[in-house]
């Protein structure tokens, strides 16, 4: 089957560029480049601290922090939610900047630490004799379920107004990164402020909020990240 | 196609012009890196029909992306990452196109048409008398370019055994070759 091959000007570019320029050129609007990655991630690391501070000052800290974070489980666990989360910043910025890669680092790093912040409470954290009824924790754990996710969807909405600035190739990564990181620091403050360091609570109330909202927030992703191409 | 660094910082700076909204530099980059990017897709868009349209494609979201561009970085990883995706993208809308629009029974078996590719009479030979299934890994990837992965979901094989089908296929190639030569 021959084709016919398409009109070409001087140089082999098709016929079609001179007025692809024209028309891309005409009335050309100033642009507000995006940020530094690097800025971004700032003013992440701002967002984070400042919704830190505030969840915090209304919900409380708990009674006794000081001893429960002299546990090396606890304070290990504690530090490495706010890395992950600060790794899964990075990672949803590199991720929506054409032209970043991922370093494998980054990636690798992340999954050790989401899977280090599942072992230790299974290893590490205390169980009580009678719990894990999946149903039954599930509806003592409500209220630090609610709180995280509320926590945690604040500096989401703010993360998802800066990342969108940017030009996502990959809109549900970006949204599973920047899930991941937003929920991840509203896990942090649920366990500075709830008490309870018993391993089911932990894994139910403070962790499954994230999966769960990590799903919705990699969805969203997929509609917000990919609005610049509209 | 090589550009030394001096070429693509040149057009960093075009770039960095165009974000503050200069049609002028717009104009010259566009100019420069039409037939950088019309390479590119040529390279990888085997049918000749679509190069245009993904040309196209490619230059409306190079457009789009323009204030992505952080000036302090280097311009070709952007500049590529920009082409490389909204070129898969505009393969994958065409390849959902083109099956409603055409049905399969129509289409020839590329992979049994090496004579369609124009080469040379002897090649064409040395081909035919290959086994099929050894000719059509070596045409899939040396004659039409595609990738392993390609070739071995056209042919439905895994990437292994088309290697190895691919790999009797040179050899026998060149076997026939040499004695065509030394005839």
């Amino acid at each position: 089957m021959k084709r016919t091959p398409s009109p070409k000007t001087r140089g082999g570019m098709p016929s079609r560029h001179q007025s692809l320029v024209g028309e891309l050129t005409r009335g050309l609007k100033p642009v507000q480049p995006v940020w530094p990655a690097w800025v971004q991630w700032l003013v992440w690391l701002a967002q984070a601290v400042v919704v830190t501070a505030i969840a915090l000052a209304i919900l409380r800290p708990q009674d006794g922090l000081r001893a429960a974070l002299a546990e090396t489980s606890h304070s290990v666990f504690l530090c490495m939610t706010f890395l992950a989360s600060a790794l899964a910043a990075w990672g949803a910025i590199a991720v929506s900047l054409p032209g970043r890669r991922l370093p494998s680092w980054t990636k690798v790093g992340a999954w050790a630490l989401l899977a280090g912040l599942l072992a230790i409470p299974v290893i590490f954290f205390p169980m009580t004799q009678g719990a894990g009824n999946f149903w039954s924790e599930l509806g003592g754990c409500c209220d630090c379920i609610y709180i995280g996710a509320a926590v945690g969807l604040v500096p989401w909405i703010g993360m998802g107004f800066l990342l969108s600035r940017n030009a996502s190739f990959h809109p549900a990564w970006t949204g599973a990164w920047a899930g991941t990181s937003s929920f991840l620091l509203g896990t942090a403050v649920i366990q500075l402020h709830c008490p309870s360091w018993e391993m089911h609570h932990v894994m139910v109330g403070h962790l499954m909020p994230v999966a769960l909202m990590t799903l919705l927030a990699t969805w969203a992703g997929t509609k917000w990240f990919a609005r610049w191409r509209k | 196609m090589h550009h030394d660094d001096a070429q693509w910082e040149s057009w960093s700076r075009l770039m960095v012009r165009v974000q503050a909204g200069d049609e002028a530099a717009y104009r010259v980059l566009l100019d420069e890196i039409g037939p950088v990017l019309y390479a590119f897709i040529r390279k990888r868009v085997f049918n000749p029909s679509l190069v245009d349209d993904v040309y196209q494609e490619v230059l409306m979201t190079f457009h789009k992306a323009r204030h992505a561009y952080e000036p302090s970085r280097p311009f070709g990883p952007w500049l590529f990452t920009v082409a490389r995706n909204s070129l898969l993208d505009a393969l994958g809308k065409n390849r959902k196109f083109a099956e409603r629009e055409l049905p399969t029974e129509n289409l020839p078996d590329r992979a049994k048409e090496p004579e369609d590719l124009g080469l040379d009479d002897g090649l064409l030979k040395a081909l035919r008398s290959l086994p099929e299934a050894n000719r059509r890994a070596v045409v899939l990837l040396k004659i039409k370019g595609y990738s392993l992965e390609e070739a071995a979901r056209e042919i439905g094989i895994t990437v292994s055994a088309l290697k190895v089908r691919a790999h009797r296929g040179y050899v026998q190639l060149r076997k026939k070759l040499l004695e065509k030569e030394t005839k």
